[in-house]
């Protein structure tokens, strides 16, 4: 190496490191964590007579840590987001979580954790990432592609592995339906209806097509799959369209096709008109559970669900609105006409499986003190409620703390359990004080009484701390 | 009902209606995270100047240039001296218009205050250039409305975003967010400001007013609206209620582990937009002895919650369990596992059952065959591949 040359890496490099601190500048980390502990009993009626209930101990500590960057590279929309979940609950008998299919001691699960890059109208995911659409909200473990052109025309494709429980790390919450998370317990208990399979990865993968504000048009149609030990877990269809162009109507629908069964698995309406002083809207929905096709009870007769809201609220000029809401929905029946039984839809002591109610409240904001009414009603299947919920907090400025308080009232008489009917009392206090600028502590205290549990008392924990580099 | 909820309902709706009647004529409607709240102690009225003919360059001939939403654009002194001879006015001198300092600063008096009360006008949460605006001759009154009437100009003369959005289309000018709003680190708009929290709030031109028991109503837009909803809110954000982990107390209410049945069964989908019923549901049930399919050598079974064992599963007829079951499925799942059903509805060659109830709905025959041929694992658990073959299923 000659001395110029030597001369021009030493500048070059004195050029890199002076420039090395502005790339530097332009990252953002974030880093957020959260701490929440609970500690109560629940009551069960385990081995003893209603009189006498025996206490379930409850000890749980739930972390959650999230770390992020941003702007990885100066001036590009390169960055990640991960989130963590450690799990504890000390209030579990030693050895009980072995013998219960989805319960556990302690676990730790990774939520998410992607990289995302951004370029133009291209957006790459990569990474254990969650999905919603009117399909479902899921996890998987792999690669999404949107493309978005200018004009609003694009596609989007994504592909992985579904996140499961049985996977190191991987939680169930997004997991389809109908199944034990891991049959690895009656594997080993020779069970004769253990499926191996439910431990196996699952390949899922998916695309789109789509419109983003066309006119005040956007929409989707998609198409998904998944595979679990080489057979089809999951393959569905679904069309979503919206429509919106400033204040004034807005209208939002979807329907998920069910390509396995051949037959509509979910469809929702949703059209609401907004004005300064008022909002109406009305909301139908059909759903029907999310099933694996791994469950037998993907293929039993079983009915959708269909729903009607509708919702008013007046905003008038002040620190008061108020809104008031109709609810009717029914259960369908669905039985095999070669059986007996469907004789007895048509007995007319058939037991009604419509619920109808509403829910009217208010809520007021000024400065520091907000509260809320909230008083709903619900008649028919399922049993008689009403909820009357009270709800206040004061978050004076500059002041390092917030005080929120909860007073709760239900009126219910269930259709199944006899004992639980009659008035229940609950009341909840929740401080939360800011030790630092990003550092938050709460405690919430809770106590309930009424003829079912007597009396029960709940305490809440919670630390959150955000920082940003 | 009982006594008590009726009096508490008629104490709700005494409240609900006495509260309008005393508060619904006063307040404001901007977002204080937008605009935060201001304090002009000062006499000032738009309708006079305009119709003494001022303009509003006038006085705000700064905005014409101004590139920022944090300048303030306001006249001082100079331009109000251009008519209000304030010096002449301090000489005692009388003036008019009038120029006194109380004139236009009530309560202020020289002789006694050295300063008259300052101005609290704190910078929007916004990004903003009047200079581009007036540029492209958009007139002051589009975003501010008419002066004409006005007295004191506050923050109800600022733009409320239905407004904005007229031009804002995405064709005209940027749809995007991030166009007006402060975003963020990660790109998403910021949501928490030393005034306040930005939330949609009523008349949201999107139709997103996160308005009373918004965590009930969401789902609908959520699950249709992602690229919208993710202008804000990161996974986290959903995973907060949705993880099935966390307690949210705004959703669920006191003593909801005693009260959810009631609810559970009105509403199951519901439940199941966080709750995985054969994880969360299925596992509580069965460690507190209400599931059926508990391991034996943990507890005994407690409560039971069906009815008499022969009007559920003997007697076929209206409570019966298979129509319950049809109704909603959710129900059994969140206590039962397959096991539960297998005895009675699975063939007699698989597992010697009694009953070889056929649990299918009407036409299943004659798609069987395409769905062992997607996936026979689920058939196997009630029927061996030679029942299957016979049935033409395979």
């Amino acid at each position: 190496m000659t001395v110029s040359s030597a001369v021009r890496i030493v500048i070059l490099g004195a050029v890199a490191f002076a420039a090395w601190p502005t790339e530097v500048q332009a990252s953002a980390f974030v880093v957020d964590a959260r701490t929440e502990a609970q500690a109560y009993q629940i009551r069960a009626y385990r081995d003893s007579d209603p009189d006498h209930p025996t206490l379930l101990p409850r000890r749980r500590i739930v972390q959650y840590l999230g770390v992020a960057g941003f702007e990885l590279i100066t001036g590009e929309d390169l960055g990640f987001e991960t989130s963590m979940r450690l799990y504890a609950d000390f209030g579990l008998p030693s050895g009980e979580a072995a013998k219960i299919d989805g319960v556990g001691s302690q676990w730790a699960d990774l939520m998410y954790a992607f990289a995302k890059f951004r370029t133009g109208p291209v957006e790459l995911q990569l990474g254990r990432q969650t999905y919603v659409d009117i399909m479902d909200y899921m996890a998987f473990d792999g690669l999404k592609v949107r493309y978005l052109s200018s004009l609003g025309i694009g596609a989007e494709a994504y592909g992985g592995l579904w996140v499961k429980g049985g996977m190191p790390l991987g939680s169930s919450v997004y997991q389809p339906d109908g199944t034990r998370e891991s049959d690895q317990r009656r594997i080993a208990m020779g069970a004769p209806s253990a499926n191996p399979a439910l431990d196996d990865v699952e390949p899922v993968f998916g695309a789109k097509l789509l419109a983003e504000n066309i006119k005040g048009f956007s929409g989707s149609l998609g198409y998904r799959k998944a595979i679990l030990g080489g057979k089809t877990d999951l393959e569905r269809a679904a069309l979503e369209l919206r429509y919106g162009r400033g204040r004034g109507l807005n209208v939002t629908t979807g329907a998920d096709y069910d390509l396995m069964m051949s037959r509509v698995a979910q469809v929702r309406a949703l059209v609401r008109y907004d004005h300064p002083k008022f909002a109406v809207s009305a909301e139908a929905l059909r759903t029907s559970p999310v099933l694996s096709a791994e469950s037998i009870w993907y293929y039993f007769a079983t009915a959708p669900r269909d729903e009607l809201r509708l919702r008013g609220d007046y905003t008038p000029v002040g620190p008061l609105r108020y809104y008031l809401e109709g609810v009717l929905s029914q259960y369908h029946e669905n039985i095999n006409h070669t059986l007996e039984l469907a004789l007895a839809l048509r007995d007319p002591a058939l037991p009604s499986s419509i619920n109808a109610g509403g829910s009217a409240g208010a809520a007021y904001r000024d400065g520091s003190f907000h509260s809320a009414l909230d008083v709903s009603y619900r008649n028919g299947y399922g049993g008689r409620q009403l909820w009357v919920d009270l709800t206040a907090g004061y978050s004076p400025e500059e002041k390092r703390y917030t005080i929120d308080g909860r007073l709760s009232i239900a009126n219910v008489a269930d259709s199944f359990n006899p004992l639980l009917r009659g008035t229940f009392y609950g009341a909840q206090v929740w401080v939360s004080y800011l030790f630092a600028r990003n550092a938050r502590g709460s405690v919430a205290l809770e106590e309930n009484i009424n003829d079912f549990t007597r009396s029960d008392f709940k305490i809440f924990f919670l630390f959150d701390l955000r920082a940003i580099f | 009902m009982s006594s008590h909820p009726k009096v508490v309902a008629c104490v709700a709706v005494v409240l609900l209606v006495g509260a309008g009647l005393a508060l619904a004529a006063s307040g404001r409607e901007r977002s204080l995270a937008i605009y935060p709240a201001q304090n002009i102690p000062i006499r000032f009225n738009h309708a006079v100047h305009l119709e003494g003919g001022a303009d509003c360059t006038t006085c705000h001939d700064s905005a014409r240039k101004s590139t920022k939403a944090a300048d303030r654009n306001l006249p001082k002194h100079p331009e109000c001296e251009q008519c209000h001879d304030i010096q002449a006015a301090q000489r005692g001198k009388k003036v008019d218009p009038p120029a006194t300092c109380e004139y236009c600063h009530p309560g202020f008096d020289p002789g006694v205050q050295r300063l008259p009360a300052p101005f609290e006008f704190p910078s929007p949460n916004l990004k903003f250039n009047h200079k581009v605006h007036v540029d492209k001759k958009i007139e002051c009154t589009t975003c501010h409305g008419e002066m004409k009437q006005v007295t004191l100009g506050t923050r109800m003369q600022l733009p409320k975003m239905s407004t904005c959005l007229e031009c804002h289309d995405g064709s005209t000018a940027s749809s995007g967010c991030t166009t007006c709003h402060l975003e963020g680190p990660s790109g998403r708009l910021q949501l928490n400001f030393a005034s306040g929290i930005l939330r949609p709030m009523q008349a949201n031109p999107f139709g997103l007013d996160h308005g009373p028991r918004y965590e009930f109503s969401h789902g609908s837009r959520a699950k249709t609206d992602r690229l919208l909803c993710s202008q804000c809110h990161s996974d986290s954000d959903c995973q907060k209620c949705h993880d099935s982990l966390q307690k949210p107390l705004a959703v669920h209410p006191n003593d909801y582990i005693t009260l959810h049945p009631v609810q559970a069964r009105a509403d199951s989908p519901r439940c199941t937009s966080c709750h995985r019923l054969q994880s969360f549901c299925a596992a509580c049930h069965e460690r507190t002895g209400v599931g059926l399919d508990a391991d034996p050598s943990l507890r005994a079974r407690n409560v039971k919650v069906h009815p008499n064992y022969d009007v559920w599963v003997n007697i076929l007829g209206p409570q019966h369990h298979g129509i319950a079951a049809s109704r909603d499925i959710n129900q059994c799942i969140s206590c039962h596992r397959e096991e539960s059903c297998l005895p009675c509805h699975s063939d007699a060659d698989r597992f010697g059952t009694r009953r070889q109830v056929n649990p299918h709905p009407d036409g299943f025959a004659s798609m069987c065959k395409s769905l062992a041929a997607k996936n026979d694992r689920p058939c196997l658990k009630c029927h061996t591949s030679t029942t299957l073959a016979k049935k033409g299923c395979l």
